[in-house]
């Protein structure tokens, strides 16, 4: 029998670590892509790992009548959004250093797929954050908009604005580096 | 994705060939069993129980913001109050007895000073609450 995600978090509430188990396992994928679009790489495996501790953490808390992933999300995001915070000086001082090194010539990427995977990365990393939290709950995560004001703790109204919001900016970086969209998309 | 259902599922569309090009690996088997193994240690380890004998940390500022919020509010009521109390028994007392006109005012009144006793001895209460809540989301 396939348990909901609610029922093994209830069974986690009871200490079964193998309902947190299978739990991590219909996760790890999709909290993990949301980590690293939010993040980047370098980051990711540690908020990774401090999400589930924070869903053990605070198990007592979860409300069964909620669901599971907008409850994970939440916490994830809430996270991001710490760690953000801390590391604003260093991320100001990090992209200077990451400027000086963009000056030199950039060695050769092996794959026309990676440089793909990386262009779409500073586009989503150049998003300003609100937005680009937006964008991967609806985009990559497919939450619906109530989803996602429930996570990030905003109006419906709000969730559509920057959904809109992140789209054209998106488009704009899109067709600056890489020209129409539409003709991207032919290729 | 589904067939569009507005305008922004249309734009998200649109941008999907762009959007699909960030693929993200999945999070590899050490980390996964990493994870696991620390979130089922604490799974196993007693629960700490909270303690809502100690005031938490942002009690007072809680409370503060709570004191700013019916501050205004309580002028008002008080004004009213004391209007009721000090004009209304001459008003009645044109068309009841004189005890009677003192005594619905002063009855009214009581039955305010008593609700706004409840709420502003609830206040500390829902300070300390949110103190406390505000305190285990940052754990």
């Amino acid at each position: 029998m396939v348990r909901s995600d609610e029922d093994l978090m209830v069974r986690v509430q009871t200490g079964d670590e193998a309902a947190l188990e299978t739990l991590m396992g219909r996760f790890k994928g999709p909290l993990f892509g949301f980590l690293n679009r939010r993040v980047g790489a370098s980051a990711a495996d540690d908020l990774f790992q401090e999400s589930w501790i924070r869903v053990v953490k605070a198990r007592d808390r979860f409300d069964p009548r909620r669901r599971f992933s907008t409850w994970l999300f939440q916490i994830a995001n809430n996270l991001c959004r710490d760690r953000g915070r801390h590391l604003l000086v260093e991320a100001r001082h990090r992209d200077r250093v990451l400027g000086e090194a963009s000056a030199a010539p950039a060695p050769r990427p092996a794959t026309p797929a990676l440089t793909d995977r990386i262009d779409m990365a500073r586009h989503l990393a150049a998003l300003p954050d609100p937005l680009r939290e937006v964008l991967v709950l609806r985009y990559y995560q497919d939450l619906s908009e109530r989803e996602i004001a429930e996570i990030l703790g905003i109006p419906r109204g709000t969730v559509k604005s920057r959904a809109h919001a992140a789209v054209k900016a998106l488009r704009q970086q899109v067709e600056q580096h890489d020209g129409p969209v539409e003709e991207t998309r032919d290729a | 994705m589904r067939e569009p259902r507005n305008d922004l599922e249309a734009a998200l569309g649109e941008l999907a060939p762009i959007l699909e090009r960030d693929t993200v690996p999945e999070p590899s088997d050490a980390l996964v069993a990493a994870t696991l193994e620390r979130a089922s240690a604490l799974l196993h380890a007693p629960v700490p129980v909270p303690t809502h004998a100690e005031i938490p940390v942002g009690f007072k500022r809680e409370l503060a913001k709570l004191l700013a919020a019916v501050a205004l509010p309580l002028v008002f009521v008080l004004a009213w109050n004391a209007f009721i109390l000090l004009q209304l028994p001459g008003f009645l007392g044109a068309w009841l007895p004189e005890s009677l006109a003192w005594a619905l005012p002063a009855a009214y009144v009581l039955g305010a000073a008593g609700w706004l006793a409840l709420v502003f001895g609830s206040l500390p209460v829902v300070a300390h609450r949110r103190a406390w809540l505000r305190h285990q989301e940052a754990l």
